[in-house]
């Protein structure tokens, strides 16, 4: 802030009360004057007719008090930042107090913690303590999406399982946190049209072999799938863990509930709005949230669940 | 309503038949709002009570309660009151009786808008100021003559000093008018919609100015204007102090202005402005407590009616509850407390001990001892205003020590590490963890309202047999 | 007997009354509107949000999500770590009215842009307790079928505009493209793919709630 609205602030506050506090401290001493001198004895009282009031004087209690009120305002302020630019006598920021804060928080804890910071993921997965760390951290980042025991649920994967999209092995679960991933498929509807869209849902039931299908409409499925799916889903639809794209030929799917899929036109629904408008799923990186110990603790933890 | 009874020439002067439709009026908000109140509890305790319908989920209800109590039942109070008391402590009558009446029918279709349009979602976002700009025209308005009515009133009055309580409500509409117009500021983008004028930590400081100053000059000034009145009058003595109400006046003139901030502490406001509130905010715990001495102490030698009279017992509780509440705000206010307290549940039993306590109260009190004069009558059932007091004292007690509780309880979770250095806590495990707190409020909440209920039933009954039980208090009391 | 306090005059009480309590908006609020006129580029976050998250901004509003939800992250280790950093004074720069929320029902929001898919967020609003057990916020399934037509968005962006001019001259505006586009950027979607798009908010231009989990950590 500028000095002009420093000194505004300054002058304004300190003056205005000063003020009230003279003018109270004059009211006061003028009553006692005049009770001094007979002219007003404490029974007088007003009368509007209606209603009659007492001239009783100031209960000093109460006026000690109020003297005692302003003075702990005047303290905070010179204590701390109150009046325009002036800092205050302790320079206390809250800027500053979060920073010694957090090194506090970050030194109280760091020795707790510093014997796992040793330990690879594997180890921390057959240690209960150190799984123990990992299952609060989940609980705070995780469950939401991931659901009560990394069971999944649609569209967040279930990581109990061997089925991994970005893999499986510690170091890429403990990347996977850290980094984040995003589960991205472009909308296809436009480029292939409502007949190509259908076709390749047709091809994609077939891999899946969970209903009976059309044979030629496969045939053309199959055909617009090797020239423009493949590339991501590979030529059988084994999928690739390095693009984090899933193996269309096995049962697991993270994209549609399996268990209301009654009949094939309702899988193809499904696959048909897939396909055409595409998938924008996520995972945030975690590398910004949570402390990199705590990160292979968490890896640890999951790596665990797995197992 | 319309009962005429046999009034001495002084009475016949008076415009009260305003005055009784208020005092109804704001009965029946009472119970609705409160109502509301209640509903949106549960709502919190039982989710399923939303019932996947729009109109009535949280998020569009709660306005409604805010507004329903706040200026339904707590504006119909107010000017009920002071249109009653400024008339007979000025010795005249309204300058206007019509200008009266038409604040009677526009803060009516204020408070109709506000049902159509709260449930339907239409809303400008700011606390306490969530009506959309038509009906922020229409409240200037009437507020406006509700403002000048009163002070013309006062102008020309019979008595050459102006009384005390007459102060209080003045200093209320004047800064009211005020902060209206400010907060409300707004481009609209069509009939029902439009965009604050200002943005951010601007906006922030602008929207509790206005929320504080509401509670500091709406809740607070203007019911002391009502205590001011109503109590000496209830209890037939004379204000304790005049000077002591001089001085208390002047200091939350003064000081209430500076508290807005304490709302905004660590947030993205400027540290200084933070210290500024709570600082100033510590200073005022005196200043509000000399209105509770005042009239508590407008007692001293007469006690021992607090034993038979219930009216009484209403506003010297409320008073009671005032000054705690007066006190529990600025110990919130300072940064240490507020730290823990801030977002939690304890700043909803805050509002609540000085709304239910306070408000509420001093309102009950002040609305019987209008229903007796207005109707020269007594209460049809002294039982009932007593079990109403219970309902209304339990009730707080219940609510307030529910969210103190729960509040204290969240700010603990939302804060506590395990050895590891990780928070204890999920959100949601803090949520879960308030269910029973939660449910607890809406049963004080409920009990509350009960009180309520019983108030519009025995007011009913005391009107339609007015009649049969004249009685006339100013001459009683001559 | 009268109080020696002359309180005759009607004129005179109301304008001690005015001028008594100007004071404490004089010292507390008129710095701001300097100060807040001052602000520089550098504190004002990326550009204000974009047609559609104009529209979701406006349904979170009329939904009353933040009589639950705050937007303001304090300077405390336990709420940096479980939201982000700390807001700033430039969060919030384009949001008229500001949306920080005075109770947390529910966690705060100020910096969820990207943490949660839309997906997530879908399931979520359509049904809280699915996808989070315990929670007690209500269900709102009537968004995903609400479709929007885009008639009022170009005078909410010319509405804004005006605003930022005055009340912000640092802050970016919306362009006349931008403006004439923005029916069609609207049209045809849900009001629940605007509140997503506003609570996801965006990778390459923070706009909304877009702002990431940590700005500067």
């Amino acid at each position: 802030m500028t000095e002009f609205w420093s000194v505004w602030i300054i002058v304004l506050t300190l003056g205005t009360l000063l003020i009230c506090a003279a003018l109270i401290g004059w009211d006061v001493k003028q009553m006692e004057e005049e009770i001094a001198n007979g002219q007003r004895s404490p029974d007088d009282f007003y009368d509007w007719g209606e209603v009659t009031a007492y001239d009783r004087p100031i209960p000093y209690g109460w006026l000690y008090s109020f003297y005692l009120c302003v003075f702990f305002a005047l303290g905070y302020f010179f204590f701390y930042p109150a009046l325009g630019r002036l800092p205050g006598v302790l320079h206390w920021t809250s800027e500053g107090q979060y920073a010694q804060e957090s090194t506090k928080h970050q030194a109280q804890y760091a020795e707790s913690l510093n014997r796992y910071a040793q330990m690879s993921v594997p180890e921390i997965a057959l240690n209960p303590e150190a799984r123990h760390i990992g299952h609060q951290v989940f609980l705070l980042y995780c469950q939401n999406c991931h659901q009560a025991g990394g069971l999944g649920t649609l569209h967040y994967p279930n990581l109990t399982d061997q089925d991994w999209l970005w893999g499986g092995s510690p170091e890429k679960i403990e990347e996977t946190i850290s980094q984040g991933r995003t589960g991205v498929m472009p909308a296809w509807g436009a480029l292939l049209g409502d007949r190509g869209v259908e076709e390749v849902t047709e091809y994609v039931v077939a891999l899946s072999g969970r209903f009976p299908t059309d044979p030629k409409k496969v045939g053309a499925g199959r055909a617009k799938f090797e020239e423009y799916c493949s590339f991501c889903h590979a030529m059988n639809g084994a999928g690739d863990t390095m693009l984090g794209v899933p193996n269309l030929t096995d049962d697991i799917w993270l994209h549609i509930d399996l268990e209301t899929i009654a009949n094939v036109s309702l899988l193809e629904t499904h696959l048909k709005r897939i396909i055409s408008k595409g998938l924008n799923n996520l995972m945030p990186a975690h590398w910004e949230m949570v402390d990199g110990v705590k990160i292979r603790l968490l890896a640890g933890y999951v790596y665990s669940l797995s197992d | 309503m319309g009962v005429k009874v046999v009034n001495t020439a002084v009475e016949n002067q008076y415009h009260f038949e305003v005055v009784r439709w208020f005092t109804v009026a704001a009965i029946v908000y009472f119970v609705v709002g409160t109502s509301i109140g209640v509903y949106i509890a549960s709502e919190l305790a039982f989710p399923f009570l939303n019932f996947d319908i729009a109109e009535i989920t949280f998020g569009r209800l709660r306005p409604l309660h805010t507004n329903a109590v706040i200026f339904a039942f707590g504006g119909c109070t107010l000017m009920a009151t002071a249109y009653y008391s400024v008339q007979r402590t000025c010795g005249v009558p309204l300058w206007s009786n019509k200008l009266a009446w038409f604040t009677f029918i526009g803060w009516n279709l204020i408070i109709v808008s506000a049902v159509i349009t709260l449930p339907l979602g239409m809303t400008q976002g700011k606390e306490y100021a969530e009506l959309e700009w038509p009906i922020d025209l229409l409240i200037a308005v009437v507020w406006l003559a509700y403002s000048f009515n009163f002070i013309m009133t006062v102008g020309k009055r019979k008595t050459p000093h102006i009384y005390v309580s007459n102060w209080f409500f003045m200093g209320m509409m004047v800064m009211i008018t005020y902060l209206h117009v400010v907060n409300s500021l707004a481009i609209p983008v069509s009939l029902f919609k439009s965009y604050s004028v200002f943005s951010g930590v601007q906006d922030a400081m602008i929207q509790w100015w206005w929320g504080h100053n509401a509670v500091g000059f709406y809740l607070t000034a203007g019911f002391l204007g009502i205590m001011y009145y109503f109590v000496p009058k209830q209890a037939n003595r004379p204000v304790y102090s005049y000077r002591l109400s001089v001085l208390h006046f002047w200091s939350l003139m003064f000081g209430y202005v500076w508290l807005g901030a304490h709302h905004l502490q660590y947030t993205a406001l400027p540290d200084w402005t933070g210290s500024l509130g709570a600082a100033i905010s510590m200073a005022m715990i005196i200043p509000s407590w000399g209105g509770a001495i005042n009239g508590m102490m407008t007692l001293s030698g007469a006690w021992d009616k607090l034993r038979t009279d219930y009216i009484l017992r209403f506003m010297i509780a409320s008073l009671a509850f005032y000054a705690m509440s007066t006190f529990e705000g600025p110990i919130m206010a300072t940064k240490t407390v507020n730290a823990l307290s801030h977002y939690t549940d304890w700043t909803v039993g805050h509002v609540h001990s000085g709304a239910l306590g306070w408000v509420a109260m001093v309102s009950s009190g002040a609305l019987y001892h209008l229903i007796t004069r207005l109707w020269k009558t007594e209460m049809y059932s002294t039982k009932l205003v007593g079990l109403h007091f219970w309902a209304a004292t339990i009730g707080t007690v219940v609510y307030i020590t529910a969210m103190w509780v729960s509040g204290i309880m969240q700010g603990l979770m939302w804060r506590s590490y395990d050895e590891f250095g990780s928070l204890s806590y999920t959100f949601v495990e803090s949520v879960a963890a308030m269910h029973p707190f939660y449910a607890m409020r809406a049963a004080g909440g409920l009990i509350f309202v009960s009180g309520a209920v019983i108030m519009l039933y025995n007011t009913i009954m005391t009107i339609s047999s007015a009649k049969n039980r004249v009685v006339d208090h100013e001459l009683a009391h001559a | 007997m009268q109080p020696t306090f002359p309180k005759k005059k009607i004129g005179w009480l109301i304008v001690s009354v005015l001028s008594v309590i100007n004071i404490g908006g004089l010292v507390e609020i008129t710095p701001f509107a300097a100060s807040f006129l001052g602000m520089t580029e550098a504190q004002i976050q990326g550009l204000p949000a974009d047609a559609l998250r104009i529209e979701g901004r406006d349904v979170y509003l009329r939904e009353g999500c933040g009589t639950c939800h705050t937007q303001m992250i304090r300077p405390f280790v336990a709420e940096t770590e479980r939201y982000g950093s700390p807001s700033v004074l430039g969060d919030s720069a384009y949001d008229h009215p500001a949306l920080f929320g005075s109770k947390r029902t529910g966690p705060d929001l100020a910096r969820i842009g990207g943490r949660y898919s839309e997906y997530w967020h879908q399931q979520h609003l359509r049904d809280p307790r699915s996808v989070s057990l315990g929670s007690v916020m209500p269900a709102y399934p009537w968004l995903q079928n609400t479709i929007m037509d885009g008639m009022q968005i170009a005078s909410k962006m010319r509405a804004m505009n005006t605003l930022f001019s005055y009340t912000c001259p640092k802050c970016k505006t919306y362009s006349e493209k931008e403006i004439q586009e923005s029916q069609g950027k609207v049209r045809g979607k849900t009001e629940e793919d605007a509140l997503i798009a506003y609570l996801y908010g965006d990778v390459d231009q923070p706009g909304g709630l877009g702002h990431r989990f940590s700005q500067k950590r």
